[in-house]
């Protein structure tokens, strides 16, 4: 689901880098100020099992490729905020070790995936839990792909509009959001079940620990 | 001699007329010849088959080729002499690549391939690296208080 370096226009990825700055300012913040040793380790797990995630890939009907975020599990237990900081480490580290992702779509990547997926995961277990709480964590689940993808869907989607040569040749991204909305909806909403499933199995898990007491 | 002159144009011009039809015919020729071959997958493992590429030499805007890779998830092309090259291939779901490579050192089948690193490898590296990262933060973080 990350975008790689050259398809995002600088139109876009430039003020993306401000937003993400501020963003992770004000992330790191807030961590500084809520966090203590024994939510570390916890953290440094989750995290490894977000990475994990996003680097074994799912072969898809139709020859195509996704893969499980693993971000609603630390969104849920450690907020939003806390998560955004955890998934964009998680992807500076793919990009700039591993090539997976890029140094240009990083804020992009991480505004999308860490940010609004980790917020929407949070916010609908949130709502969910009182009336039933494995639904709301596949909720939370199935939201932290496919809401990160319709986002990352709609970036690439604008491309030909942001970026064009003057005979109308795309410079960056060719298809537009008629094409890129259906190729990258359908294929996360089938993966948001996966991912669901996922979300309740490894909640459950940690929940055994007393994890998610803290 | 009017009649004449206007025989001896059309006459003319029926000559012309093999050469103008050469110009509308596409000639081929098949030939073996070296290739620079490049392979994408997803992850090392499915093929990145049928997707969109755009090949340029280096510093020019409008492609050397264009194309889609093949069931393999190759991109093949007869470099006309060693060089830098930008290839870029795309999917409509987003997923692709931006590559700049040189086809200087590829003289030998292989001899240009990029190191490889499975993806369950990158997975323990990682996730290795974050354990690092997280034991190194433990360090500046506040200690819980405990209540005597």
């Amino acid at each position: 689901m990350h975008i790689p370096d050259g398809f995002i226009a600088p139109q876009m990825y430039v003020p993306a880098y401000g937003l993400a700055g501020a963003m992770w300012a004000l992330a790191a913040r807030r961590l500084r100020e809520s966090f203590d040793e024994d939510s570390i380790p916890k953290l440094a797990v989750l995290s490894a099992f977000c990475f994990a995630a996003m680097m074994l890939m799912i072969p898809l009907p139709g020859g195509s490729s996704a893969h499980a975020s693993g971000l609603a599990v630390p969104a849920i237990v450690f907020g939003p905020w806390t998560a955004f900081v955890a998934v964009s480490l998680v992807l500076a580290m793919q990009a700039l070790l591993f090539g997976n992702g890029g140094i240009t779509t990083l804020p992009v990547n991480a505004l999308a995936l860490g940010l609004a997926g980790a917020t929407v995961a949070w916010a609908s277990y949130r709502a969910l839990r009182n009336v039933n709480e494995n639904a709301a964590l596949f909720a939370a689940g199935w939201l932290s792909v496919n809401c990160p993808a319709l986002i990352l869907a709609i970036a690439l989607g604008l491309q030909p509009a942001i970026a064009s040569t003057a005979d109308g040749k795309p410079l960056f991204f060719p298809f537009g959001l008629s094409v890129t909305l259906p190729a990258i909806m359908i294929p996360h909403a089938l993966v948001g079940i996966g991912e669901g499933v996922l979300t309740i199995l490894i909640y459950r898990a940690i929940e055994k620990r007393g994890w998610t007491a803290s | 001699m009017k009649l004449a002159a206007i025989a001896s144009l059309l006459l003319s011009a029926s000559a012309l007329l093999p050469s103008h039809a050469d110009a509308h015919d596409i000639v081929h020729d098949i030939s073996r010849e070296q290739a620079v071959v490049v392979t994408f997958s997803y992850g090392g493992a499915e093929p990145f088959s049928f997707e969109s590429y755009e090949l340029f030499r280096a510093g020019e805007d409008i492609p050397f080729q264009v194309g889609r890779t093949d069931a393999l998830g190759r991109v093949a092309f007869p470099a006309p002499q060693p060089g830098s090259w930008r290839l870029k291939v795309f999917s409509e779901s987003g997923h692709g690549a931006d590559l700049d490579f040189d086809t200087t050192q590829a003289t030998a089948p292989g001899s240009c391939e990029a190191p490889k690193l499975g993806n369950r490898l990158k997975a323990l590296v990682g996730a290795s690296l974050l354990f690092g990262i997280f034991g190194l933060l433990n360090l500046f973080v506040k200690k819980r208080e405990v209540s005597p």
